[in-house]
């Protein structure tokens, strides 16, 4: 679905990323594990196109997406759910998830209103919420929320930073197990983490290190979690 | 700019000298009345612009009323000295602080209203004494003006226009070095603060409404002393003078300059003033002329001039490393240790059936606990359970509807955050409020309890080559410990979200407090980071600091609490110690869930 090659790429003058390569195909869900610093959110902002490449490529769907601008990844079915949720404080969580889907071209109110019903399936509790306002939501509903508003978009493949960001151990769980659920019914996730809990779900994991790849697995191989965080994380 | 490098005072006392013989030497070469008097006009101008950078600049205060004050100074000086007889000095004197008696008044009625109300409401001040200057005859004279109004000329016609140059160089060369000085030390940190994130200002022990008032205050007097200037400089005033038009030629200067920089006020004047002179024949369209300049130096220079003089130095000068390896070096030889807690018998801090409701929805109810002198009192339950809530009802930034809190014994339930945080009490905040414009080590200045006065402050800062040396070497030991030396001249906003999270634990170390109130310290960290921080808070808190601590990560929460209060919507639903709680059945069902097993991720899919 998604393929990186030999990608580099900096803020101003300090380069972060050296050399990565990453794929994730179809339907599959992988995990880049990294401590603070590595270059995590970089990575997910050079391939949504905020932060400029400097050498390698990026491949979406086997074309290249270098330097187009984010709306249009949006449309192409790229869509980056960025640390810090974003939501719209003042607007309601219904408002909120119409944003995702609205300014789309080509779906129909139908389409919407069916995905609407869909994200309200996925997490019922948006369902009960829907006419408050998206800021008066908890931690974990505000992050539901974010999943499902780039969810509105039918991506073919999400980009998620840190999600478990700052919530409760069980709301992770519940946001993992969605993940989880995405990957199964065909939809790539990219997923950025730095909680090891992340690797029940993933099928390949990935540790970035100084902005490079440094230890590559499948998720399965990975039985012990200590000793991967104590050779890659400090 | 950065102050976390240490910089002589030499260069920069230079150029006051090198100024103050410029200004001492132009009458006596030039020697031509018109010039000399543009130069007066430039020196007199500066000063109240000087006073509207710091305004706007640092406080990010809108003021569109500084003519106003400007007139409030010129006509009290003009009608003491002329209808009461007062000696001019006098008559100054009384017009200067007559204007900055009427800012401090504005800024009063002003702390009610931010951005784009502020503009507004000093607007209307303006155009207020504006009319007054224009109607209010039996006082101003109107469009008539105020007559016998005796020139400051010492006496000498022939030495009079040289001798009030050197007096107005004399109060702007005071008045630059006041401003240089309030732009590089810790006033300059409180008002970024108080402009950028009055909720970082409060809980570092800031006074905001005292603040925003003084700056205000400040700049009016600034403006009232350019206002007697102008008076005694002409000998006459009349309405004409004192119109929006002043106003928002000192804005443009301010802008052009470069909003927030040293010289700024200056070259922008002088800019200012030399258009003023080259289109003053093309009266009808000044306004449009200067407008579109406005335009232009905002679209070409966002920085004004002082930016494009940093950018084109920029140009020429290696990229700057951030953090010299040699700083961080030193500062790993000293060892850190964290200033004890003042001894104290009882709990330290005692929160007491403490309510909170927004709009009918009840966040926290009836709520108490205590934390002992030297203890990790932890706060778990679900997001929106409450937490933070709490968190803010103690630091202040909310008042509880009900119930008290009691720091060291002391009721302190209707103070303000910032006589809080004087207490001794410091936190850290889930959403980060961190200055954005200032560095991680400045960031952790404003934490710094300083240990000079003001007057000593300033001599350090005039003559030392060392300023604030000793506090910078105090925050590098506080970065050290967390790992993050290397980092202290970045900008938060280039930090990923655990580095700003440490930079703000950092902060709230450095106030030395004796109770501090954690929000989710360890958010963002992966577990080794956690572990080095548990380590840091269990330092602190043996040397005597009572630490409520709230947060998600639960094998830092059973490590580090001595007590753990539980709390779900709102109410209290358990307290004991850490392994009592964690076997809690309500606390498992209302928070730390199942563990992850492939049943519970089936379970979940199926609801996708």
């Amino acid at each position: 679905m998604i393929a990186l090659e030999k990608v580099s790429a900096g803020i101003g003058r300090v380069q972060i990323l050296r050399q990565v390569d990453l794929a994730v195909e179809p339907g599959k869900l992988v995990l880049v594990l990294g401590a603070n610093g590595a270059g995590k959110t970089t990575l997910l902002r050079v391939i949504s196109g905020v932060v400029p490449l400097w050498s390698g490529e990026v491949r979406f769907a086997g074309e290249p997406i270098a330097g187009r601008p984010a709306h249009e990844l949006a449309r192409l079915g790229l869509v980056h759910v960025p640390q810090g949720r974003q939501i719209i404080p003042n607007l309601s969580v219904e408002e909120n998830l119409l944003i995702g889907a609205s300014h789309l071209p080509g779906i129909g109110k139908d389409e919407i209103a069916r995905r609407l019903e869909q994200e309200y399936a996925r997490f019922p509790v948006l369902k009960t919420r829907r006419r408050l306002a998206g800021g008066s939501l908890s931690g974990g509903e505000q992050q539901m929320l974010a999943v499902s508003r780039g969810l509105m978009m039918a991506p073919k493949l999400i980009m998620l930073d840190e999600p478990s960001l700052g919530l409760a151990p069980q709301m992770v769980r519940r946001i993992l197990g969605a993940l989880a659920g995405l990957a199964r019914n065909g939809i790539s996730v990219l997923l950025v983490e730095q909680k090891s809990m992340a690797i029940e779900i993933a099928d390949r994991v990935h540790v970035l290190k100084n902005g490079a790849i440094v230890h590559s697995a499948a998720a399965a191989d990975v039985r012990d979690h200590e000793e991967l965080f104590k050779h890659y994380m400090g | 700019m950065s102050a976390s490098t240490q910089t002589s005072p030499w260069p920069r006392n230079g150029a006051y000298l090198a100024m103050a013989a410029a200004i001492f030497a132009f009458p006596l070469l030039v020697g031509n009345a018109f010039h000399i008097h543009i130069a007066q006009t430039l020196l007199y101008t500066t000063i109240a612009v000087i006073g509207l950078n710091m305004l706007l600049g640092l406080s990010g205060q809108m003021s569109l009323g500084q003519a106003g004050f400007y007139a409030i100074g010129a006509y009290a000086s003009a009608l003491l000295t002329a209808k009461l007889g007062w000696p001019i000095a006098a008559g100054m004197l009384a017009g200067a602080a007559l204007a900055g008696l009427a800012g401090c008044l504005v800024g009063l009625v002003a702390l009610r209203t931010r951005g784009l109300y502020l503009a507004m409401a000093t607007l209307a001040f303006g155009f207020m004494t504006e009319i007054a200057a224009q109607r209010w005859i039996d006082l101003t004279g109107g469009t008539m003006g105020v007559y016998g109004v005796p020139a400051l000329d010492f006496g000498s016609a022939k030495m009079g226009k040289t001798y009030f140059l050197w007096v107005v160089g004399s109060v702007y060369l005071a008045v630059q070095i006041a401003s240089d000085y309030v732009m590089s030390s810790r006033i300059r940190r409180k008002l970024l603060a108080l402009k950028e994130n009055e909720s970082a200002a409060r809980t570092t022990g800031i006074n905001v409404p005292l603040w925003r008032t003084t700056t205000f205050a400040v700049s009016s007097l600034a403006a009232g002393t350019a206002g007697v200037f102008f008076t005694h400089q002409n000998a006459y005033i009349n309405s004409d003078a004192f119109t929006l038009s002043l106003t928002l030629t000192m804005l443009i200067a301010t802008v052009i300059g470069g909003l927030g920089a040293s010289w700024g006020p200056l070259i922008g004047t002088l800019i200012t003033l030399m258009i003023a002179e080259l289109i003053a024949s093309l009266y009808d369209v000044s306004f449009l002329v200067n407008g579109l300049i406005l335009l232009g130096v905002l679209l070409l220079f966002p920085q004004g001039a002082i930016g494009l003089v940093y950018k084109l130095a920029a140009l020429f000068r290696a990229p700057q490393r951030t953090g010299s390896a040699a700083v961080v070096e030193a500062a790993a030889q000293r060892a850190f240790t964290p200033v004890a807690a003042p001894a104290a018998s009882g709990p330290t801090l005692v929160i007491e059936n403490v309510s909170k409701s927004y709009g009918g929805v009840v966040a926290v109810m009836k709520v108490s606990l205590s934390v002992d002198r030297g203890t990790v009192h932890a706060l778990i339950g679900p997001n929106g359970a409450g937490k933070s809530t709490l968190i803010n009802c103690v630091s202040g930034l909310y008042r509880a509807d009900s119930g008290r809190i009691r720091l060291a014994g002391k009721d302190v339930s209707t103070l303000p955050a910032h006589a809080r945080a004087r207490m001794g009490l410091a936190r850290t905040f889930q959403n980060l409020q961190l200055v954005n414009s200032l560095t991680v080590m400045e960031n952790l200045q404003l934490g710094l309890r300083s240990r000079r006065s003001i007057v000593g402050d300033f001599c350090a800062w005039l003559l030392s080559d060392a300023f604030e040396a000793e506090e910078r070497g105090r925050a590098l030991d506080i970065l050290q410990q967390l790992g993050m030396a290397h980092l202290a001249s970045a900008f938060p906003e280039d930090l990923p979200y655990g580095h700003r999270k440490l930079a703000e634990l950092a902060r709230a170390i450095a106030e030395e407090p004796s109770v501090m109130l954690l929000d989710e310290p360890v958010a963002g960290l992966n577990d080794r980071e956690a572990q080095d921080i548990a380590g840091l808070i269990r330092r602190i808190r043996d040397a005597g600091t009572s630490i409520l601590l709230v947060e998600h990560n639960m094998d830092f929460v059973m490590q580090l609490a001595d007590r753990v209060t539980v709390l779900d919507h709102g109410e209290r639903i358990a307290e004991g110690a850490p392994s009592e709680v964690q076997k809690d059945p309500r606390v498992v069902e209302a928070y730390l869930g199942a563990p992850l097993e492939p049943a519970t991720l089936a379970a979940a899919e199926t609801a996708s």
